[in-house]
């Protein structure tokens, strides 16, 4: 039995939550022992949607990040218990039985990513197991998966997923549990702007813009569109950049010391004519 | 139906209004009068409770406006081409100053232009239909409920959100999940404040048709912490031709300290 993993494409998903009711429309007071206990109407969301929004007005972009059960090959939930409650299938699907478990809390701050829930009516901890009952059933893919408008999941065997794996990274590798869901898109960081004409008070396109970071002395170009605006995403947090924007017929403004901790809209921006 | 036809009673038309059926009756003609009856007796579709209309054989979806894309003609407009100038509103309201034939720009009756009343209520409420209900319908349906971006729970309520700009947030003392009072002359409705970037300063964003949860049953001067903005805006119809308000008006926000 191949190992399973999951492609998450942030880049496609709106937020539409299709996937978080899809969930509760098959666990919400729902039993499929052995596997799992019905999810209580509220409060559990075994799929999750993190919003992360980056910028200032008017310059703003959100990210949808759907957060199932991670899929970890070195799971913490597993690790933190010995008698078994918490077993990995040869399938690579971490389950929590909702027998044994009974009255560990600990299963539930054992994960990292905050994907475990406490079920205060039965004393159990719950999560997502990729719909394990319907997977033994023939599905191909859980109830998230099937309900997603955008296509923004792929599910599938570790290897038959191998060439989308390769563009994708884990969701906080830092946490060393090596989780076979896997992200493609989540962002990094950006630096932006708009040049105008100091006089007229006109958007200046394709004027050049060239990033410097100071920390490697990599460089980076880019020109405005047609609003004079511009954008140098994908950035990393922590280094200091240098930014010169050049015009012809304008004088040239540099910033210097732009330290990025988070992505920072620099504003309007005013070109003087070189006379 | 029942309270409509009480009311319509009361004021003199209960037989116009029924046409002498009773609420049975309408479920059962509207029934009769749909293609449900294809596939089973409303016997069947009560017990069952919902009818999943079957994708027809054969079926090919059609991308919107194709043939208008690929014949640059055959729209439903009397031209049969996309019209800036409306010629059916020229035709039938050519003199409708609030909806003009030709789309233009209208300043606000109640915007950030409206002086005094913006020295007032200085905030500009936008308040779009709910993207996670359809108006109040299935609102408070637990799964639905649970939605972070639909409702938030603060202190075992579950709040409406507002959206607020940092700056404006901050001038009034507001942090994120706050719950926060928003007031005009009209009412005041309970919110959770949702401190973002994405609306713009001088503007809030909370959206239509939440629940009305008044503090004080009864009271008509109470309080909601439903959520349901609406109570904040003019009950003024967008044009004379339009009915339906603007959800639009002009709004103060503060802390809730009650």
């Amino acid at each position: 039995m191949g190992q399973k993993a999951l492609v998450i494409d942030v880049t496609k998903c709106t937020a539409c939550f299709n996937c978080f009711v899809a969930c509760k429309d098959e666990f919400a007071g729902q039993s499929w022992l052995p596997y799992s206990a019905a999810q209580p109407d509220s409060g559990q969301a075994w799929m999750q949607i993190e919003e992360i929004e980056r910028g200032q007005f008017p310059h703003v972009k959100c990210t949808f990040v759907p957060q199932p059960c991670m899929l970890c090959r070195d799971p913490l939930c597993m690790k933190a218990v010995k008698d078994g409650s918490v077993y990995k299938r040869d399938d690579g699907i971490v389950v929590i039985d909702p027998v044994k478990s009974k009255g560990q809390k600990k299963i539930v701050q054992a994960c990292p990513y905050h994907r475990i829930y406490w079920n205060e009516e039965l004393k159990i901890p719950q999560k997502c197991d990729f719909c394990v009952h319907l997977l033994e059933k023939g599905w191909q893919e859980p109830r998230c998966v099937e309900a997603c408008p955008a296509r923004v999941f792929t599910f599938g065997d570790t290897d038959e997923l191998s060439s989308l794996i390769a563009k994708a990274e884990p969701l906080h590798p830092e946490y060393k549990t090596r989780p076979a869901v896997y992200y493609i898109g989540l962002p990094k960081h950006f630096i932006s702007g708009s040049i105008f004409d100091a006089d007229t008070k006109d958007c200046l396109e394709n004027v050049e813009i060239k990033l410097t970071d100071q920390h490697t002395g990599n460089t980076f170009s880019t020109g405005t569109n047609n609003y004079g605006d511009f954008e140098f995403d994908g950035l990393d947090a922590g280094s200091n950049f240098h930014l010169i924007v050049t015009a012809r017929g304008y004088l040239t403004v540099t910033l210097s010391e732009i330290k990025l901790q988070k992505s920072v809209h620099l504003g309007n921006i005013y070109l003087n004519k070189d006379k | 139906m029942d309270i409509l036809t009480l009311l319509a009673d009361r004021l003199g038309f209960k037989e116009e209004l029924t046409e002498g059926n009773t609420v049975e009756d309408w479920i059962r003609k509207t029934f009769e009068a749909s293609d449900v009856t294809k596939y089973m007796t409303l016997e069947e579709f009560k017990k069952k409770g919902y009818f999943v209309v079957p994708i027809p054989e054969n079926y090919q979806p059609k991308t919107a406006f194709q043939d208008f894309y690929k014949n640059a003609t055959g729209l439903d407009t009397p031209s049969g081409k996309i019209e800036f100038q409306s010629q059916r509103l020229l035709k039938y309201f050519p003199d409708d100053k609030e909806r003009p034939p030709v789309p233009h720009y209208i300043p606000s009756w109640e915007g950030n232009t409206t002086v005094p009343l913006v020295d007032k209520y200085p905030l500009v409420l936008m308040s779009p239909h709910p993207r996670y209900s359809y108006h109040s319908h299935g609102e408070l349906d637990p799964w639905i409920r649970d939605i972070w971006m639909h409702r938030m729970m603060k202190d075992g309520y579950y709040y409406w959100p507002v959206h607020i700009h940092p700056n404006d947030a901050k001038l009034r003392d507001i942090g994120q999940g706050d719950i926060v009072r928003m007031f005009n002359n009209r009412a005041g409705v309970l919110l959770i404040a949702w401190i973002t970037e994405k609306i713009r300063p001088g503007t809030v964003l909370s959206r239509c048709s939440a629940k009305y949860d008044p503090l004080e049953p009864g009271n008509p001067d109470s309080i909601d912490r439903g959520g349901a903005v609406n109570i904040l805006v003019s009950s003024r119809f967008m044009s004379t031709h339009v009915p339906g308000q603007i959800g639009q008006c002009l709004v103060e926000i503060e802390k809730w300290r009650g």
